[in-house]
């Protein structure tokens, strides 16, 4: 049982790891990197699936923790040195899964009540997780192995195959053994109950024990991972609807909803939030694009005058959430091509919000030269509302929402 | 899999879980100032306190109740009370948290905008009438069975 959770478990925090690191390196990407635009859901894809795999750890680890929770109270509580770095190694793993899930689980709906920076800190813990997570796999690799498959686990009938070493001493072992080690026969074993201790442990120990038929362990066994397995498949269907339109209609625990919010669509930070006001973003507002010397500047005005394109993205945030939605604005290719920019040079947004990691962020050429890619004017029919990033914003395909720069005020080709 | 390539995997497995620890220490030294490493430290050991002291020891009461109960009670009807309690126990820590936050206001709006509190009580009623439903159904069906001697009934 612990074998088939843990696998589950396993396979959970590994697309969690996967999908983790492509949103770290989007949003932080090293020189050298170049990413796929399509699909155009890519993000929405991959960073739905972190959130939900994330989400569905919460069972399946309580689940394991249920199974192993034996484990914790062996006596002595460290036997030697292989038996310490296993101790050590779950005791890490337990403790960082625990605050990686509930932090991360906060942090969808932002609520940083942890004395610590969420981003750093939960790329870091991925590491020491999977890490620890490695080490535990091999202190456990000889029981995994020989668990792995069902035709190694069970008889023809169902029954769980255990070793000699998995079977249970009964009371005529243990007096066999006492006898081989003082040499003397040892009688019937009986009990002495002293004390309020003795008498509670006298007393849970007068349940008489089970005896249960293979029929029954197996009820007790396969009730138990179907539990799990029921408990993860809710949690995933009444919260997945946040990140997947086919879930939406039954999604009654997520932190967001489809179509609540301005324009349809859900806010992340708002103009509040980001120090954006009606003063900044005015008549007075224009959009500067530059490339070394070259500087062209429009008003909104002017970009309403110039070609439009209208295109259906989503919105996918690294919080999860997701939402496709129609965008309709200036090609930003076209805007580039007026300042001369080369196909294979990069670009540097900057937005009118006063403070915040992403003020000013960088797009790759792959984006930039991608014909979905928008400086949006209106969304899903209607102007942008401040909120959503008036009076321009860009959209492009499989980028993160935090690069999706809102209240946009300088367009920089380096 | 022999004893030589489950002891490769395992060294393999060791070295690469070691230096998968020392990243993960390098980038947490590297990217967060010293206090916040501390408030880390904090968590990492409430996590530990929240696991050890309360989730192993309500999992023990209940397995302890579940022990004594198994002596009169059939060990299915066990098993889907367990299923309920279970499931009504992980969304009440998934959702419990959405629902405190909502009531003390959320960041905007849009974040946090269904009834959380209401829909887990929902929930949880649905979970209850479910588990008796099966029970009760578990129940009469064992009954009839019984009285066909020719079905197992062990």
């Amino acid at each position: 049982m612990a074998v088939v959770l843990g696998r589950l478990l396993g396979i959970a925090f590994l697309v969690c790891f996967g999908t983790g690191l492509y949103s770290h390196f989007l949003q932080n990407p090293l020189p050298w990197m170049v990413f796929p635009t399509r699909p155009q859901s890519l993000y929405q894809l991959s960073q739905g699936i972190h959130i939900t795999a994330g989400i569905a750890c919460f069972p399946l680890i309580l689940g394991k923790l249920y199974v192993v929770f034996p484990d914790l109270f062996q006596t002595p509580p460290i036997k030697n040195f292989g038996n310490f770095l296993e101790r050590a190694s779950i005791t890490i793993f337990i403790s960082a899964s625990l605050v990686q899930i509930t932090t991360g689980l906060l942090n969808t709906y932002q609520w940083y009540v942890f004395p610590f920076s969420f981003r750093q800190v939960h790329f870091a813990l991925s590491f020491v997780i999977i890490g620890s997570l490695a080490i535990h796999i091999a202190t456990k690799l000889p029981l995994i192995s020989r668990y792995w498959t069902r035709s190694r686990s069970f008889d023809a009938e169902g029954n769980l195959l255990l070793d000699d070493a998995d079977q249970p001493l009964t009371k005529a072992d243990v007096a066999t053994e006492l006898a081989e080690t003082t040499r003397e026969p040892v009688g019937a074993i009986s009990r002495r109950v002293d004390g309020l201790t003795g008498r509670v442990f006298d007393w849970i120990d007068s349940a008489p024990p089970r005896v249960d038929t293979p029929t029954q362990a197996r009820v007790s066994r396969r009730g138990f991972v179907a539990t799990i397995a029921v408990a993860t498949a809710a949690v995933v269907a009444l919260t997945a609807g946040q990140s997947f339109r086919v879930l939406d209609a039954i999604n009654v625990f997520a932190p967001r909803k489809n179509f609540v919010g301005p324009n349809g669509l859900p806010v992340n930070r708002t103009a509040r939030a980001a120090q954006v006001t009606d003063a900044d973003t005015g008549a007075d507002w224009a959009l500067s694009v530059s490339r070394g010397a070259t500087v062209k500047i429009y008003t909104r005005a002017d970009l309403e005058a110039m070609t439009q394109h209208q295109v259906d993205l989503p919105i996918a945030c690294v919080e999860g959430w997701s939402q496709m939605a129609s965008w309709r604005g200036v090609r930003l290719r076209d805007l580039l091509d007026a300042v001369g920019a080369h196909p294979d040079e990069d670009l540097r947004l900057t937005s009118l919000e006063k403070k915040g990691g992403f003020r000013v962020t960088e797009m790759g050429h792959e984006f930039v030269q991608d014909d979905l890619t928008l400086v949006a004017l209106e969304l899903n029919g209607g102007a942008l509302d401040l909120d959503h990033g008036f009076p321009a914003r860009m959209i492009a395909p499989g980028r993160p929402g935090v690069l999706q720069t809102k209240w946009l005020s300088k367009l920089e080709v380096i | 899999m022999s004893a030589t390539s489950v002891k490769n995997w395992r060294v393999t497995l060791v070295v690469l879980g070691l230096l998968l620890l020392a990243l993960g220490a390098y980038v947490m030294v590297d990217t967060v100032t010293p206090g916040k490493i501390a408030g880390v430290a904090l968590w990492l050991l409430l996590a530990l306190i929240v696991h050890d002291g309360i989730i192993a020891l309500v999992t023990f009461g209940v397995a302890f109740l579940l022990r004594k109960a198994g002596r009169t009670i059939p060990i299915a009807v066990l098993a889907i009370v367990q299923a309920g309690l279970v499931l009504c126990s992980i969304f009440a820590i998934i959702v419990l948290p959405a629902a405190y936050k909502k009531s003390i206001g959320a960041n905007n709006s849009t974040v946090l905008p269904l009834d959380y509190a209401p829909s887990l009580v929902i929930f949880w009623a649905v979970v209850a009438v479910l588990t008796g439903l099966a029970v009760v159904g578990y129940t009469a069906l064992a009954r009839r069975q019984k009285d066909r001697p020719s079905v197992s009934q062990d």
